[in-house]
C-alpha cells in the first residue's frame, strides 16, 4: 500500500512537472516571453529587468530553473490586467470552481445512479433503451450551446432562474444540470454492466430467498456491490467535470478559474493563464492520486 | 434488396437506419459543401440581417435564417461540416495511429517501455486539453493545427490504453506461442496475428471518439481558440450568436442543433457497432 | 418420522418451461412429491436434471425472463403458493420456506457485514430491534456453532472460511422460525470432514425444530447419511419415488438402477467405474415417450412411443416406467 501511494505520488508530481515545463516552452516558443508577460505598454527599463530577472538571456534549461525556484516560491508574477500577483487572482476563484464542479457532479449521480440501476433491472426492455437514450443524448450534446438554450428558455423567455454570475441556490440549476447530465452517460453504461454481473451472483438469489423486498435487494444489495467499480470511475469524473467547467463557466458568467482563464486570453494575460492551467492541472491530478489511493477503501475485500 | 428486406435485416440486427444514414449523409455534405450550400457562406448581406428561419416567419430564401452579416446560416453550417469532420478524421487518424503503435509495443514488450506509455497515458488523460488549446491560442495563436495537436494528445492515450489491454490478451493465446515457437519476430506476429484481432475494437473506438472530437472542437472555437474565423464554424456561429440571443436566437441555436444531430448519429452508430463487433467492450 | 401427519409441502404436477434463443422446453416436467413435517427428501438426479429449477420454483424464484411456471400446484401448509400474490408471496419466503444455496463462498453479500445479513432477516420476519436484535443473532449464530459469535457479527463473509460460511448462510436461513428448509447442494463446495460435520448440525437442527428438509444432492452418499425418502429425477421428471433403504437396496427405475451402479463402492473396492452410456436429452429437445429410453438397456417399443405414469407399487416405491405397468 505504501508502495502504491508513493508510485501514485511520484506520478503525479511528473505529470505537474511536464505540465509546467510544457507551459514554459510554449511561452517561449512565441518570440520573448517578456512580451507574453510584460504588459504593452512596458519601459525598456522595466523590460530589462524583468530579462535579469527571469534570466532570459541565459540557457533555456538554466531559465526553467529559475522559473521552478519562483515558483516554488508562490512566485508566477503579476497579473498584466490589474497588476494583482496572480496567485491571488488565482486562489480567490479556486473555490467557486470547485463549489460548481461538485454540484455538477452531484446532479451527474442524481440522473445515472436512478438510470443506471433501471436499465439493469429492466434490461432490453423500455427503461433500458430509455436510460442509454437519455444518457447518449446528453453525451451528444454540446454543453456550452445547451447552456445558452437553457438560458434562452428559463432566464430571458421563461424568467425563471439568473441568467449569469453568483449568488443563492437559483445560479447552480441550469450551470450544474449541464454538466451532470453531459458526463452521466459514462456513468450510467458501467453501473448498469456492473449492475447486470451483480444481479446474476448468488448472494441475490440468496436475498430474495429471505423474503426481502424487490427494492431492497436491488438498491441495498445489487447497487453497493455494483458501484465498486463505478466509484473509482466516479472519482475520476469529478476530474473531467472540473476540466469541463471551463466552458462552462464562461457561458454562465460563472466567476471561477476557468471563467479567469478565459478572460486571461482575452486579455493575453499570460501570467495569470498560465497559474489557471498549472492550478487545474494540479486538482485534477491531486483527485486522481486520491481516488487511486482510496480504492482500496471502497471494498472490504481489500480493505483488511 | 427490396426496402422491405432491408428493414427486417434492420430490425434483425438493431441497424440504427436513421443515424446511419446521418453518418453517411455528413460525409457527403463535407465532400460536396461547396455545391451544397446554397449562398456563399461569406458573403454579407446588410439588407438581410437577422432574418428569422422559415419555420419562425422566414423564407425559403434562408431556410435557417440569417446571422447579424445577413450571411445564411444554412449555408454557413454546410461549409462548417468540413471542419468538424475535418477536425475529427485528423484527430483520430494522428491520435489514433500513434496511440495505436504506443498500444502495440507496450503491450508486448511489456517491462519498462510499458510502464513508461501506460503511465505518460495517465499523465496525458488527466490534462486539461481545454487550458492547453487557450495556452495555445496565447502563444501561438489559435488555428486548426492547434485544435488537431491538442485533441490528438489526449486521444493517443486513449487508444494506448485499450490497444494495450487487448493485446495482453491476445498475446496469452495458443496460435501467438504457437507463432512464436516457430521463429517468427515480434514485429511479424504484432502485424499478422495482433493487429487484424484488434481491429474490430480501433473501429468502434474510432467511430465513438468521432463525436467527442466534434464537440471539443467546438467548444475550443467557442472559447476562441478553435478555428478562427471568418471561417464558417459551428462553434463559432454559437459564439457569434450569443450576444443577439434574445433577438435572434437561431443564430446560436441551429448550428448547436446541428452539433447534436450528428454527435448523436456517430454516438448512435459507434454504441451500435460496440454490440456488433466488440460486446466485451465497455465504456470507451 | 409421523406417518400420519399431513404432507406441509405438497407438489403437483409442477411444471416450469424455460426458454430462450435456443428454444423452449419443460426444465421442470409434471414433478409431484409430498414433504412431511421433520421429513429429510433427497432430490437426486445428474446436473441438468430439474432439481435445482424444481427447488426454485418451489418459491417462485426461477429467472423471470427466462422461465415460466405454467401449470400445478405448489401445496404449503394447506394453501397453493403459485396463487399467491408477489407480495403475500415475499411473506413465506425465508418465514415459512428457507433456502441455502450450493457455493457458500459466493452466496453471501461481500459487502455487507455477518451481521447485517443476518439482521435483515430477523427485522422482517421477527420485527426485532435494537438489542433483541443483536442478541437472536447471537443466538442463531451459537446455533449454527460459530464460535464467538458477537465477533462474528462485525466480520465480512471474506472473515470466514468455506464451512463457516454456509453456517452463517445456515443461520440467515433458520433467522424466520421456517417450516421448510431448501438445501440445494449445500455441501458440493466444502471438504469432506467440514461436509460431515455441517451435516450433522443439519440434523440436529432439523430433530429440534420439526423441519422439513428438501435436500438436493448428486451424492449417494451424503443421501444414504440425510435422507428419509428419495426422489429421482432425470430430464425434469421425478422417475422413481422410495423411502432410502428400498431405493438403495432394490431400485425399480432402470435409470436409478444405472445411478446407484456409476456411483464408486468403496467397500467392495471396485476398480471400474460404471457410465451410463449416451448423454441426457436437452431441455430443449422434443419429447415422445419415456426421455430415459434412448439410454435404457430395457427400453421397449412402447417407451420410446408414450411417457409412462406414475405408480404406486406394493413394496412403496413410486416408478414411472413402463416395466411395472402390469
Amino acid at each position: 500500500m505504501t508502495r502504491l501511494i508513493l508510485s501514485r505520488l511520484v506520478q503525479a508530481l511528473a505529470t505537474l512537472l511536464v505540465t509546467s515545463l510544457i507551459v514554459f516552452v510554449l511561452a517561449r516558443s512565441s518570440g520573448s516571453p517578456a512580451d507574453l508577460v510584460l504588459p504593452t505598454d512596458a519601459t525598456p527599463a522595466e523590460r530589462a529587468l524583468y530579462i535579469e530577472r527571469m534570466g532570459l538571456d541565459r540557457p533555456i534549461a538554466e531559465q526553467y530553473l529559475i522559473f521552478l525556484r519562483d515558483a516554488v516560491q508562490g512566485d508566477f508574477g503579476v497579473s498584466i490586467r490589474t497588476g494583482a500577483p496572480a496567485t491571488e487572482l488565482v486562489f480567490d476563484r479556486v473555490g467557486r470552481t470547485l463549489l460548481l464542479a461538485t454540484a455538477g457532479l452531484a446532479v451527474a449521480l442524481l440522473i445515472s445512479l436512478p438510470l443506471g440501476v433501471m436499465a439493469a433491472v429492466h434490461r432490453g426492455r423500455g427503461w433500458d433503451r430509455f436510460s442509454m437514450g437519455f444518457a447518449l443524448l446528453g453525451q451528444s450534446t454540446p454543453a456550452f450551446w445547451l447552456g445558452i438554450v437553457l438560458i434562452l428558455i428559463f432566464a430571458v423567455w421563461l424568467r425563471w432562474l439568473p441568467s449569469s454570475g453568483v449568488g443563492g441556490w437559483q445560479h447552480y440549476v441550469l450551470p450544474s444540470l449541464v454538466l451532470g447530465w453531459s458526463i452521466s452517460a459514462g456513468i450510467v453504461r458501467l453501473l448498469r454492466s456492473s449492475m447486470l454481473e451483480v444481479l446474476d451472483a448468488e448472494f441475490i438469489k440468496l436475498a430474495r430467498t429471505k423474503g426481502l423486498r424487490e427494492p431492497v435487494v436491488v438498491w441495498k444489495h445489487a447497487l453497493r456491490n455494483a458501484l465498486i467499480p463505478v466509484v473509482t470511475f466516479i472519482g475520476f469524473m469529478y476530474g473531467v467535470i472540473i476540466a469541463s467547467g471551463v466552458v462552462i463557466e464562461v457561458v454562465f458568467g460563472w466567476p471561477g478559474l476557468g471563467y479567469l482563464a478565459y478572460e486571461s486570453t482575452l486579455w493575453r494575460d499570460f501570467p495569470v493563464l498560465q497559474l489557471s492551467v498549472l492550478v487545474y492541472t494540479a486538482i485534477i491530478v491531486g483527485i486522481n492520486f486520491l481516488v487511486d489511493v482510496s480504492y482500496g477503501l471502497i471494498d472490504p475485500r481489500i480493505r483488511t | 434488396m427490396t426496402l422491405t428486406s432491408i428493414r427486417r435485416f434492420a430490425r434483425l440486427r438493431r441497424l440504427p437506419l436513421l443515424p446511419l444514414a446521418m453518418v453517411a449523409a455528413t460525409v457527403l455534405v463535407a465532400l460536396f459543401a461547396d455545391v451544397l450550400a446554397p449562398h456563399d457562406p461569406l458573403g454579407i448581406n446588410p439588407a438581410a440581417r437577422q432574418m428569422p428561419p422559415v419555420f419562425a416567419g422566414g423564407s425559403w430564401e434562408h431556410p435557417l435564417g440569417t446571422d447579424r452579416l445577413g450571411r445564411d446560416v444554412f449555408s454557413r453550417i454546410v461549409l462548417g461540416t468540413q471542419i468538424s469532420l475535418g477536425v475529427a478524421v485528423a484527430t483520430i487518424l494522428l491520435g489514433g495511429l500513434i496511440g495505436t503503435v504506443l498500444g502495440l509495443v507496450a503491450g508486448y514488450r511489456g517491462g519498462w517501455i510499458d510502464a513508461l506509455v501506460m503511465r505518460s497515458a495517465d499523465g496525458f488523460l488527466a490534462f486539461p486539453s481545454i487550458l492547453l488549446a487557450l495556452v495555445l491560442a496565447v502563444t501561438v495563436g489559435p488555428s486548426f493545427t492547434v485544435v488537431v495537436v491538442v485533441l490528438a494528445l489526449v486521444l493517443w492515450a486513449r487508444f494506448a490504453r485499450l490497444v494495450r489491454g487487448e493485446v495482453l490478451a491476445i498475446k496469452e493465446r495458443d496460435y501467438i506461442l504457437l507463432a512464436r515457437v516457430a521463429g517468427a519476430g515480434g514485429a511479424y506476429i504484432v502485424w499478422r496475428h495482433i493487429l487484424p484481432n484488434i481491429l474490430n475494437t480501433l473501429v468502434v473506438l474510432c467511430t465513438l471518439q468521432v463525436g467527442w472530437a466534434i464537440i471539443v472542437e467546438a467548444s475550443l472555437t467557442f472559447l476562441g481558440a478553435g478555428v478562427p474565423p471568418p471561417t464558417p464554424t459551428w462553434g463559432g456561429m454559437v459564439a457569434e450568436g450569443l450576444d443577439y440571443i434574445e433577438s435572434a436566437w437561431w443564430i446560436s441555436v441551429m448550428p448547436g442543433l446541428a452539433i447534436l444531430l450528428v454527435v448523436f448519429s456517430y454516438n448512435t452508430v459507434g454504441d451500435w457497432l460496440r454490440d456488433v463487433l466488440d460486446p466485451q467492450l465497455r465504456n470507451v | 418420522m409421523t406417518q400420519q401427519a399431513q404432507p406441509i409441502l405438497q407438489v403437483r404436477n409442477l411444471v416450469t418451461r424455460i426458454g430462450g434463443k435456443r428454444g423452449f422446453g419443460n426444465a421442470v416436467d409434471d414433478v409431484s412429491f409430498d414433504l412431511m413435517p421433520g421429513e429429510t427428501l433427497g432430490l437426486v438426479g445428474e446436473s441438468g436434471s430439474g432439481k435445482s429449477m424444481t427447488c426454485l420454483s418451489v418459491l417462485r424464484l426461477t429467472p423471470p425472463a427466462a422461465t415460466h411456471i405454467t401449470g400445478g400446484q405448489v401445496i404449503f401448509d394447506g394453501e397453493d403458493l403459485l396463487r399467491k400474490t408477489g407480495a403475500e408471496m415475499r411473506g413465506y419466503r425465508g418465514r415459512r420456506i428457507s433456502m441455502i444455496l450450493q457455493d457458500p463462498m459466493r452466496a453471501l453479500n461481500p459487502v455487507l457485514t455477518v451481521g447485517e445479513q443476518i439482521f435483515e432477516s430477523l427485522r422482517l420476519h421477527r420485527g426485532l430491534r435494537g438489542a433483541a436484535l443483536r442478541e437472536a443473532a447471537c443466538e442463531l449464530l451459537e446455533r449454527v456453532r460459530i464460535p464467538d459469535p458477537a465477533a462474528g457479527l462485525t466480520a465480512y463473509p471474506h472473515h470466514f472460511s468455506g464451512g463457516m460460511r454456509q453456517r452463517v448462510v445456515g443461520a440467515i436461513a433458520l433467522a424466520g422460525n421456517p417450516d421448510i428448509l431448501i438445501a440445494d447442494e449445500p455441501t458440493t463446495a466444502l471438504d469432506v470432514t467440514v461436509q460431515a460435520a455441517f451435516l450433522d448440525l443439519l440434523k440436529s437442527i432439523q430433530r429440534q425444530d420439526r423441519l422439513g428438509i428438501l435436500f438436493v444432492t448428486h451424492d449417494f452418499a451424503v443421501v444414504s447419511r440425510m435422507c428419509d425418502r428419495v426422489a429421482v429425477m432425470y430430464a425434469g421428471r421425478i422417475v422413481e419415488t422410495a423411502p432410502t433403504d428400498m431405493l438403495f437396496d432394490r431400485p425399480r427405475h432402470p435409470y436409478t438402477e444405472s445411478l446407484l451402479r456409476s456411483v464408486p463402492d468403496v467397500d467392495r473396492r471396485e476398480e471400474r467405474l460404471y457410465a451410463i452410456p449416451g448423454q441426457p436429452p436437452s431441455v430443449f429437445a422434443p419429447r415422445t415417450g419415456c426421455p430415459f429410453a434412448p439410454r435404457c438397456p430395457r427400453a421397449m417399443d412402447r417407451c420410446r412411443q408414450e411417457t409412462p405414469p406414475t405408480r404406486r407399487l406394493d413394496d412403496g416405491h413410486e416408478v414411472s416406467c413402463w416395466l411395472h405397468e402390469e
